[in-house]
This record gives C-alpha cells, structure tokens and sequence, in this order.
C-alpha cells in the first residue's frame, strides 16, 4: 500500500513530463489524500500519548 | 524570470538531495524506514511536485499552493514523530546524522520548503506560458526526481511488500 503511494508520485511526475498537466495534479492531490488515511491509519496503531507518557 | 526557474530547479535538487541522504542513510546504516518516515519522503516528493509544474508549463500559484499543502502535511507527521520521541519510554530506533535524528531533519526541510515557497510567491510575477522552455539543468532536476520516485518505490516493495508497513 505504501509502494503504491510511491508508484502513484511517480506516474504523477510522469503525467506532467509528457504533458497530462491536469491527470498529474488529479494523482499527486489524490495521493495526499490516500496519505492523510495511511498517516491516521498507522496513528491508530500506536499506543495512547497516556501510556507512551 | 530566469533566476525564479533557476530557483524552482534548485528547490527540487535540494529535496533530491535530502531523499538521496535518507536511502544513504538507509543503506549505509542498515536502517529501514519506519512507515512515518516513509510518509515524510511521500511528502518531500509532493513538495517537489510544484516546482517539476512550474519548470514544465510555467511559474503559477496554483503550483506552488500544491507544494505548500504537501510542506504542511509533511510537517505535520515529522511534528508527530518528533513528539513522539520526546517521550522517554518512547523506544528510539534512529542513529543520529550531524547531531540530529532523520525526523527532526525531516521538520527542519519541511519548514524550510514552507519559508522558501512562500518566498517564491513573494517574487512570483505573470510569465508568458509560450516562453516556456527547459534547460538542461531544469531536466536534469526532473529526472532525478522521477528516478528518486521510483527507487524508493522499490525499497518500500522490499521492505513491506503490498502491505501498509504496519509491522
């Protein structure tokens, strides 16, 4: 799932270097999504600040 | 207008040059990505996004509105993971680079790529989009970054497969 972040980054570079300006922006700005849900995702599997402190 | 390119370029050597520290770091200390460093390299590709569109098809806000929601994101993670280390029963599992752990560098970058975009749009001015044209330098930039892209693709398939890195 992680690699597939990456892959997406990459396709969207790739996207605005052939010249699919808008495809590329549609990827990069649904990738930060996808990374806001991986972010809270992994949040979750960490302990509570209660138990870290 | 040629110096604001030069600097878009330079943005997105610099940020090569971080994610080329961190595999370094990676390789040469035998030190796999935790899955919020994974997310903070996302981010530094996502920042770098905005000036690889400026150099292509010319100086926008919009381009660098992109690289400003990506900075924050990024920042935003590296805060968490720099909080979290704060603790002392946190366990930590980084060898500092030059007296500081990889996260708080990543902070530090993303910060910077903030201050840095916001001046970019301090000086940003009308350019006329059929005077866009690369030098070699600007591809050189663009590829490294792609090529960045994909090797960390690869590392991440390596090290959690298809899975979110959960371990």
């Amino acid at each position: 799932m992680m690699a597939l972040l990456f892959l997406i980054y990459s396709c969207a570079i790739v996207a605005f270097l052939i010249g699919r300006r808008k495809i590329g922006i549609i990827l990069a700005l649904a990738n930060l999504v996808l990374m806001l849900a991986m972010y809270i995702y992994h949040i979750n599997l960490l302990p509570p600040w209660e138990i870290i402190i | 207008m040629k110096l604001l390119r030069f600097l878009n370029a330079l943005f997105i050597l610099v940020l090569c040059g971080v994610l080329f520290g961190g595999f370094f770091v990676q390789f040469d200390f035998h030190e796999q990505p935790c899955p919020f460093c994974m997310l903070q390299r996302l981010s530094m590709i996502g920042v770098a996004c905005g000036p690889v569109l400026n150099l292509r098809y010319g100086i926008r806000p919009f381009h660098y509105g992109m690289s400003l929601l990506a900075s924050i994101f990024g920042a935003a993670v590296a805060v968490r993971q720099v909080a979290y280390h704060v603790c002392p029963t946190f366990p930590v599992f980084d060898k500092p680079v030059f007296g500081l752990y990889l996260y708080t560098w990543g902070l530090i970058v993303f910060v910077c790529s903030i201050l840095a975009i916001s001046l970019l749009l301090l000086f940003h001015k009308k350019e006329d989009e059929a005077s866009v044209k690369m030098n070699l330098f600007e591809k050189f930039t663009l590829l490294f970054i792609l090529i960045l892209a994909l090797a960390n693709m690869i590392t991440t398939v390596q090290e959690c497969g298809l899975s979110p890195c959960a371990a």
